[in-house]
């Protein structure tokens, strides 16, 4: 396993990164679990429930003791299971909010059972439900992780809401699990493949980029992308791919992660792709480096799960290549930084 | 990403209870699975015809429902990757041959900024029937 040393965060994958792979004719949760663990991309291992586990969150005990045997025959350590709360499965209306507590609560209890310490939701949950969840959690053992993913950022209303939350319970069974969308310094490549399969022209491409890249919040920027996309011809269908360009990365300053702690229960190190440039691994998009440094800073222990997403926008890489560079990649720089705050 | 695998490229048949019509199998365009209820529409084209959701039914794991059920089945769900078959009848029967069929998928996901979904087009061959 890719240890990294005491004292550090933990390396681990989430089986999300796989989402093409395990789409593959022929391909198992069992398969695919040995895999993760063969190619040494543990040692922690995370999953989305409603994309792994078929039947969930209904499972029986035998098929919780299946997925239990497969993670432990893998020797990999169960890090957080990604649950959700689907506030719109009623046509024409949101759950209520004992219907969402009963949604997330049975999840919770499934995560328990399959020996997971973390259960990750996203904002949706409310700090009401929190709340509520917050004897079950403890009950479980089990923490409750709020996802903050792009384009959320600290200044996000429900983010600060949550933020107060968190310090006034100041429990370690709920808190909130960085996503580096939120944070973000480029626009990755892979976005390029996605927009010429959706018939986008380089040049409408490249005007969203620099429109995203200049000063100022992302939010207030739509106006003007519409206004531009429009002009440039682009059908609705473009338009949606050329917003979402601006909702799925955040630019928020890496440094501001720090504001989360010491209400940190998991971090999800998602990432579009690795690069072996001159200086070794590096990732055009997210800054590393600063990330590595404010983990190493705030003392965090917990679980990295690598999060590769260019699979939404491309099949041109590897999955499983592109998670062992970012491991490779992360090792180096948080005992590096180790290194340089045990010295200050 | 997941648009292009929607349509599958094998399973495309006649319909086998005697109606004119046929089956084409689909795939689900998000990474996780879905509770039916989620699934807003399923729309099909063939040959440049729309097929009406009324005219069309929706199978996963060997349970078929009518569009007009999906809205209430909270209990079922569409999972990632799972080829689901969308069967539909015509006026005429589907001469064997190359049909393009034309597919795009309607999801409820609450807390997305954007209408989930996606479609898929693909010329698909029918095998001639044996008699």
């Amino acid at each position: 396993m890719t240890d990294t040393a005491p004292g550090l965060p933990r390396l681990g994958t989430t089986l999300f990164s796989l989402s093409l792979e395990q789409r593959k004719p022929g391909r198992d949760f069992a398969s695919l679990v040995a895999e993760v663990a063969a190619r040494d991309l543990g040692p922690g291992l995370e999953m989305v429930a409603f994309q792994s586990l078929r039947g969930w969150p209904r499972l029986d005990d035998a098929a919780v003791r299946e997925v239990r045997g497969v993670i432990e025959s893998s020797g990999l350590t169960p890090s957080c299971l990604a649950i959700n709360n689907d506030l719109g499965l009623y046509p024409g209306r949101l759950l209520t909010d004992d219907e969402s507590y009963e949604y997330v609560a049975v999840q919770v209890r499934g995560a328990a059972a399959l020996g997971f310490p973390v259960a990750r939701v996203g904002v949706e949950t409310s700090p009401a439900i929190l709340e509520r969840l917050l004897p079950l959690a403890e009950e479980l053992g089990v923490a409750v992780g709020v996802e903050i993913h792009a384009p959320l950022t600290i200044e996000a209303p429900p983010v600060a809401a949550l933020k107060e939350f968190f310090v006034r319970l100041d429990t370690p069974w709920l808190g909130f699990i960085p996503d580096m969308s939120s944070s973000m310094r480029a626009i990755p490549e892979a976005v390029d493949d996605a927009h010429r399969a959706a018939g986008i022209s380089p040049e409408l491409t490249a005007m969203t980029k620099q429109l995203w890249a200049e000063p100022g919040p992302t939010v207030a920027k739509f106006p003007e992308l519409e206004r531009r996309a429009a002009q440039a011809g682009a059908s609705p269908a473009q338009v949606g791919n050329l917003k979402m360009l601006f909702t799925m990365h955040g630019k928020m300053e890496p440094e501001r992660w720090a504001d989360f702690f010491p209400h940190v229960v998991h971090v999800h190190g998602k990432f579009y792709g690795i690069v072996d440039g001159p200086d070794g691994l590096t990732d055009p998009s997210i800054d590393w480096p600063r990330v590595a440094r404010v983990l190493v800073e705030q003392r965090y222990t917990g679980f990295i799960s690598s999060e590769y997403e260019a699979h939404a926008y491309s099949d041109r890489y590897d999955a499983f290549d592109q998670v062992r560079a970012q491991h490779d990649m992360l090792k180096g720089l948080l005992e590096a930084e180790a290194s340089v705050v045990v010295a200050r | 990403m997941f648009d292009k695998y929607i349509v599958c490229e094998e399973g495309f048949r006649t319909l086998d209870d005697g109606r004119t019509g046929g089956v084409v199998e689909v795939r689900m365009p998000y990474y996780r699975g879905l509770a039916l209820s989620m699934v807003e529409a399923v729309d099909l084209v063939v040959d440049g015809r729309p097929v009406p959701a009324a005219r069309t039914t929706f199978t996963v794991h060997g349970n078929t429902y009518r569009f007009d059920q999906l809205p209430r089945t909270t209990d079922d769900r569409w999972e990632m990757g799972e080829r689901a078959q969308l069967a539909f009848e015509t006026d005429e029967p589907l001469a064997a041959g190359e049909h393009d069929v034309a597919v795009a998928v309607r999801l409820r996901i609450s807390y997305m900024p954007v209408p989930g979904g996606g479609r898929d087009a693909k010329r698909l061959t029918l095998a001639a029937q044996e008699i």
